[in-house]
């Protein structure tokens, strides 16, 4: 198996385990929010499922494995609007709604221009899946998904500045640095061609991913060492 | 018990709130006299509710609504920010359905991260 497709599918372990996780409670809670905070972690686990998939089917079907990055890019510009739906929820509830569905508007146009060129997959020698993408798309996945991870973390940190106990603070800082590692690993698969540099990219992804499972862990285990 | 003792404390600091914040609209002594008129409620004429009889959910429906009857829905939104700080401060606490909608739309980062 590719060494990407590991990494991925690691990634997205983590992303359903915190995503479950969260979901769990919205269910105990019915908190709003919590809802659509596990529709964010679905979203990205989601993404990174199908570029795990998209890595797997490479050598053997590189035509399916191209459709997995739009799909991919889809599922988790979905879920990064429900982070931006949880952001807007606490600081201008009253736009949360139309932001949210423009967002989402926003989000299939852009896979549709996606599908226009795919990209080509292919499995270097030391087991690394290369994404030649197209250099505007990369562009503009790349300047969306700047802007949306700094909307994102700008409005989180924000209101995180705002927590007072010790252990949610530390919460909300894990989460943040989490979804900063996520987003940057993330992102930089658009340009990196290099396999060192794809190896890079694939372990700061993970990283975020395995922060988040800690960062939502995290009062649980501390109840159980209290207990 | 001494949770039932405290919860009991908590509701008669919300129709405290709500006495004195229709005060301000319909005047302290209109309000007092509608609070007194209900005996579910021991209250002095500065407002201060210091008992509160039956079920304290059903209680505060019933202020809401007698307030409501003179003011209509501008008396429920009045009650409404009346407690939004006694809420933010006791999350837990049950109110009315008549009271529901502030204690949803203010959700803290704090309740948010601690939800999960």
């Amino acid at each position: 198996m590719p060494l990407s497709t590991i990494t991925f599918i690691i990634t997205t372990l983590f992303l359903l385990v915190s995503a479950l996780m969260v979901f769990n409670s919205y269910r105990e809670n019915k908190s709003v929010i919590l809802k659509y905070f596990s529709g964010f972690l679905f979203g990205i686990a989601f993404a990174s499922g199908s570029w795990g998939t998209g890595s797997l089917l490479a050598s053997s079907d590189p035509q399916i494995a191209s459709f997995t990055y739009p799909f991919g890019v889809l599922c988790g510009g979905i879920g990064l609007t429900f982070f931006t739906r949880v952001g807007f929820n606490f600081t201008l509830p009253k736009f949360e709604k139309i932001i949210f569905w423009l967002l989402i508007c926003g989000n299939i146009g852009f896979a549709t221009f996606l599908l226009f060129k795919l990209p080509d997959v292919k499995i270097s020698d030391s087991g690394v899946t290369l994404w030649l993408i197209n250099s505007f798309q990369a562009f503009c996945v790349i300047t969306i998904g700047i802007g949306m991870t700094i909307l994102n973390l700008g409005l989180f940190i924000y209101q995180s500045l705002k927590v007072t106990k010790k252990i949610l603070k530390i919460r909300s800082i894990l989460i943040s640095i989490a979804f900063l590692f996520y987003m940057t690993g993330g992102l930089a698969h658009n340009i990196a061609t290099t396999q060192i540099s794809l190896i890079l990219i694939d372990t700061v992804t993970t990283l975020g991913a395995g922060l988040l499972v800690f960062a939502i862990y995290l009062p649980r285990f501390t109840k159980n060492n209290q207990e | 018990m001494s949770n039932e003792n405290s919860d009991k404390q908590i509701y008669c600091e919300l129709a405290t709130a709500i006495v004195k914040r229709q005060a301000e609209i319909i005047g302290l002594d209109m309000a007092v006299k509608k609070a007194k008129d209900l005996p579910e409620f021991i209250l002095d004429d500065e407002g201060n509710v210091m008992a509160v009889y039956g079920k304290p959910i059903n209680s505060l429906e019933l202020l809401v609504s007698q307030y409501s009857k003179m003011s209509g829905n501008t008396a429920v939104n009045f009650c409404k920010d009346a407690i939004i700080s006694i809420v933010t401060k006791y999350p837990d606490i049950k109110l009315p359905n008549i009271l529901q909608i502030q204690k949803a739309t203010v959700p803290t980062m704090e309740q948010f991260l601690e939800s999960f």
